[in-house]
């Protein structure tokens, strides 16, 4: 099955909102791409729409793979739930680093955890406090640093533990 | 209360292409006209100094503060928002296919759910990251029906996890404490470092431990140059430049790491005096920031900081008056005090390059930043600001400030217990010169004797040396004794390492 094909079928079972946020969604994001991939995009959508039995046309595999991606992040936003949002603020975190704005990726941390912890999602939350650790080592070793520093560890320590417990009971 | 910044400093980082792309996408939920959040940031945008109250009223939100509030953090999500999708992190483009895979497993998209789940469990396994290989294969779990070779891979991940979290730590404890030198000292002999087990790095199977190589050798690395044992650190260094060599696509990934051994392989060089050297790592460096379109502005700012550093060091002023311009960029580009550590050092190595290029106005200047506002997190940088400014009025024939500022000076130094041989000899210096005023043959006989005790106490102590390493009071002493300047005596002893 091509992405053509998996885009058809894809938008096949969707409800008439979130066609119509996706529609939206490719709208405007395709706003950004050079006006011959735009077209191409747009030409793309449109018969996946209209006549989904002609494709998949001319189009290159990258083309129909980057439209199958686009709706499918479309969708994901869409449909974002505590878990996928926990997950995004842990990005979002990441990028905030990068421009060095760590005092807002430890704000976001917290927002993070706390939904983490809500879903006892381990995964995430050893990422989470990995990220608060990479913060908190450039802080000033102080007592009361160092004391939070080996809370942390204490934590990523218990996580292992209890997904090594899971993983026994799952076998 | 004073309103929260962080919605203005989130737009004034922007870069161009990120606006562009928050302009052109944001018209999804635009009914008419241009949305409330749009107004804002086309507002916050414009200003140079955020002023929350101008824009209130402006905008007319004076009598609707709450509607205010809520468009201001819809803004910044939604910024965020954007920004992510645009990201082009490893980990935040693998996030992104987890939350598709779990969208699909939710939705029940068939027939391309194990194609996306694949995927991401493939890109997860590569770059060993571990907790997102767990959250695919939960994810996978649901939906295959032979799960046993996947129940041995988590069960491996746990592992490998497991293993990693003391390699984590250590270095962690290492970068939160490596300015401590009594914790430097004896970190060789702490549990930290006794517990290494050589055979988890040696483990036949690279695919779970490349993270715990790349902790271990950065630890080590930073221990063995804190502690000047430049033979261990050079042969660690090479372990890791091994690593990123056959593990290139985990650059991207690693990127603080990739930058850190080769900061640290051009920070050596430059200690062991290999200052062209020095400056080739520096470049090699930045081009990678620009080609891999990676580097924090604090890398960037450290890098300047460096090679500002390496110049200064072998007496290249008017190279680090050069890239002056650059560095100040990066630095006034930081949230302020965010790292007093590296304040302070900026404003010492800027006094540096001023005094070094014959700016004693603005050396002074830029040494009294550190004194007047008590700049202090490490106390050798404090004690030189205060040494370089007597040379500065000895030199400027200020000598009745000299006379008031050396006491001062001296009961600062005896305060951090630096009042050590070298000091107490240029102190010593001084009061005989203001005391004497000696005529210009008896004072090439007073610069002789002191250079000559200046290199007596420095030779087999290393508190001494480090302490002069921010400044070489015994170059500077050469340059007073042949009547040349500092720069001079500084290229001769390095041998002109950037002709």
């Amino acid at each position: 099955m091509n992405y053509a094909h998996k885009t058809t079928a894809l938008f096949s079972q969707l409800s008439a909102s979130e066609k119509g946020y996706l529609k939206k969604f490719f709208k405007t994001r395709i706003t950004v791409l050079s006006p011959k991939k735009a077209e191409q995009f747009n030409d793309l959508f449109a018969l996946v729409e209209t006549s989904p039995q002609s494709l998949p046309g001319p189009f290159s595999t990258d083309i129909q793979k980057d439209v199958f991606d686009l709706l499918l992040f479309g969708l994901e936003e869409y449909h974002k739930n505590s878990v996928t949002q926990a997950r995004s603020y842990i990005s979002q975190v990441e990028i905030l680093l990068e421009k060095n704005l760590n005092s807002q990726a430890e704000k976001l941390l917290a927002k993070a955890i706390k939904m983490a912890r809500k879903e006892a999602n381990y995964e995430m939350l050893y990422e989470i406090i990995e990220w608060q650790v990479a913060i908190h080592s450039l802080k000033p070793p102080t007592e009361k640093n160092i004391k939070i520093f080996d809370e942390y560890f204490g934590e990523l320590k218990e996580i292992v533990e209890k997904q090594s417990k899971i993983a026994q009971k799952t076998r | 209360m004073k309103p929260s910044e962080n919605i203005f400093e989130l737009i004034k980082s922007l870069s161009g292409k990120e606006i562009e792309y928050i302009l052109k996408t944001s018209d999804q939920h635009k009914k008419s006209g241009s949305n409330n959040y749009m107004l804002l940031f086309h507002e916050i945008i414009s200003q140079a100094v955020y002023n929350e109250k101008e824009i209130i009223k402006k905008l007319g939100y004076e009598n609707n503060l709450n509607n205010f509030a809520f468009t201001k953090n819809y803004l910044y999500h939604f910024i965020l928002n954007r920004l992510e999708e645009i990201c082009q992190l490893p980990q935040v483009v693998l996030r992104r296919k987890i939350n598709c895979a779990n969208l699909s497993l939710q939705k029940k998209y068939e027939p391309f759910l194990q194609d996306v789940l694949k995927k991401a469990e493939e890109d997860a396994f590569k770059l060993q990251l571990f907790d997102n290989y767990l959250s695919i294969a939960q994810l996978e779990l649901r939906t295959k029906k032979d799960t046993e070779e996947l129940e041995n891979r988590i069960v491996k991940t746990i592992h490998a996890k497991r293993t990693l979290l003391h390699y984590r730590k250590l270095f962690a404890l290492v970068r939160l404490r490596h300015h401590q030198s009594s914790f430097i000292r004896d970190i060789l002999k702490t549990s930290e470092f006794k517990d290494v087990y050589e055979d988890e790095l040696l483990e036949a199977d690279s695919n779970y431990n490349f993270n715990h190589k790349i902790f271990f050798y950065l630890a080590k690395g930073i221990v063995y140059y804190a502690t000047k044992d430049y033979v261990n650190g050079v042969r660690i260094r090479n372990e890791l430049l091994k690593l990123w060599e056959k593990y290139p696509h985990m650059i991207q990934l690693r990127f603080a790491a990739y930058y850190n051994t080769y900061y640290n392989q051009a920070l050596t060089h430059s200690n062991l005096g290999e200052f062209g050297e020095a400056v080739k790592t520096i470049q090699f460096l930045n081009k990678k920031l620009e080609e891999l379109n990676r580097g924090t502005l604090f890398q960037k700012y450290m890098l300047y900081n460096l090679l500002i550093d390496v110049y200064n060091s072998c007496g290249y002023f008017e190279k680090s008056l050069e890239v002056m311009d650059e560095y100040m960029h990066f630095r006034q580009g930081l949230p302020p005090s965010e790292n007093i550590y590296s304040e302070q050092q900026y404003y010492f190595y800027l006094a540096k390059v001023y005094y070094g290029s014959g700016n004693l106005k603005e050396a002074s200047k830029q040494l009294n930043y550190i004194i007047n506002n008590e700049l202090e997190y490490n106390s050798d940088i404090t004690c030189m600001a205060y040494v370089l400014s007597l040379i500065i009025y000895y030199e400027g024939g200020k000598t009745d400030v000299l006379e008031y500022r050396l006491n001062h000076a001296q009961r600062q130094l005896e305060k951090r217990n630096s009042m050590l041989g070298s000091l107490q000899l240029l102190t010593k210096f001084f009061k005989n010169y203001i005391n004497k005023r000696p005529e210009a043959a008896e004072l090439k006989q007073m610069l002789i004797k002191l250079k000559e005790g200046i290199e007596g106490n420095i030779q087999a102590d290393t508190v001494q040396q480090n302490l002069l390493s921010y400044f070489d009071i015994s170059a500077w002493v050469t340059s007073r004794i042949e009547k040349t300047t500092l720069a001079e005596v500084l290229k001769k002893q390095s041998g002109h390492p950037m002709m």
